[in-house]
């Protein structure tokens, strides 16, 4: 069985708040907890695939964001979107200000945004 | 002397005789890591003293992750190298997340040193309740291993090593795996062997 390199685990323990001093078995404890939810966040990406067979950064993503538990992932792995989809998302924005009663000038950039 | 040569080249963990790891199952291999300058906070001050960790520090190796990853999935399952490396961030965030939460109700209980108890409670709180049972568990099997390890080293300046441990125990999966390397010097090796280290692995 694999196990984690407790040393390790000890050193990214201590960079927590308010982590001075930690006793042995806390960090034991921490190493097989972190085993444990390898295997657990995995699993569950894997579901994700659909029986695609192979693992991808996005079937982590939809885990990550779609589960309570892993909420605290949500700003360390964020959704990957296309180029495409990030200039309809700013377009989306500008037409937001337009409806907010600003002047013309935006709709004309606004057509710019959506011939690209 | 060929007999210690030969246990080196075993280089199974329970051969150091550092090792705490007695039991078969997951009490066994990275043993090693386990020595007193890791675990004993009071020789790390340094750590916290404003030297920034290397990248490297900061995320578990990335080889040890990808095989419990693989683990996790069927036979046949692959793992794309991008989501290898987002689980490896993921851990990292994981211990901090954990140990954040453990070291406030440590705080709180106006202690200074983070225990397995302000774990197990964090996991609870967060979400995890369903790892407690399990790392009760292991925390048990590791409290029992400190303990019989702890009565190692009093037998130790004893002679009377060979007398405490019967005699079944040769036949146990330890000296099974010696036995399996090499048929012809094996006896010689667990006598030599026993001299120095036996009692460290016969015990529990």
């Amino acid at each position: 069985m694999t196990h984690l390199p407790q040393s390790r685990v000890r050193t990214i323990m201590k960079t927590a708040d308010g982590a001075d001093n930690i006793g042995k078995e806390a960090v034991f404890l921490s190493t097989r907890a972190t085993e444990m939810f390898i295997k657990l966040l995995v699993k569950e990406g894997y579901r994700n695939t659909n029986s695609a067979k192979k693992l991808n950064y996005n079937n982590l993503v939809n885990v990550i964001h779609n589960k309570s538990r892993y909420e605290f992932l949500e700003i360390v792995i964020p959704k990957k979107i296309t180029v495409r989809q990030y200039k309809e998302l700013m377009a989306k924005k500008e037409n937001r200000q337009q409806d907010k009663g600003s002047s013309d000038e935006h709709s004309n950039s606004d057509n710019d945004e959506n011939n690209s | 002397m060929e007999k210690p040569e030969l246990v080196d080249d075993i280089g199974h963990p329970f051969l150091s005789d550092q090792t705490y790891m007695v039991q078969a199952d997951d009490m066994d291999d990275d043993g090693e890591q386990l020595t007193a300058e890791n675990t004993d906070d009071s020789n790390h001050d340094g750590d916290k003293m404003g030297i920034p960790l290397r990248e490297q520090d900061r995320f578990l190796p990335i080889a040890n992750v990808a095989k419990i990853m693989k683990r996790a999935i069927p036979e046949t399952g692959k793992i794309a190298k991008d989501a290898r490396e987002c689980v490896q961030e993921c851990v990292s965030e994981f211990i901090s997340f954990i140990t954040s939460e453990a070291s406030e109700r440590c705080h709180m209980e106006k202690r200074k040193t983070i225990n397995g108890e302000d774990i197990l409670f964090a996991m609870s709180t967060l979400g995890f309740d369903n790892y407690v049972e399990p790392l009760k568990l292991y925390l048990q099997k590791y409290r029992e291993a400190a303990k019989t390890d702890k009565n190692l080293h009093t037998i130790h300046s004893n002679d009377i090593v060979f007398e405490e441990i019967p005699d079944d125990n040769y036949n146990s999966s330890m000296t099974g795996n010696i036995l399996a390397t090499d048929a012809g010097t094996t006896e010689t090796v667990i006598f030599t062997y026993q001299q120095d280290n036996v009692h460290q692995f016969q015990i529990g």
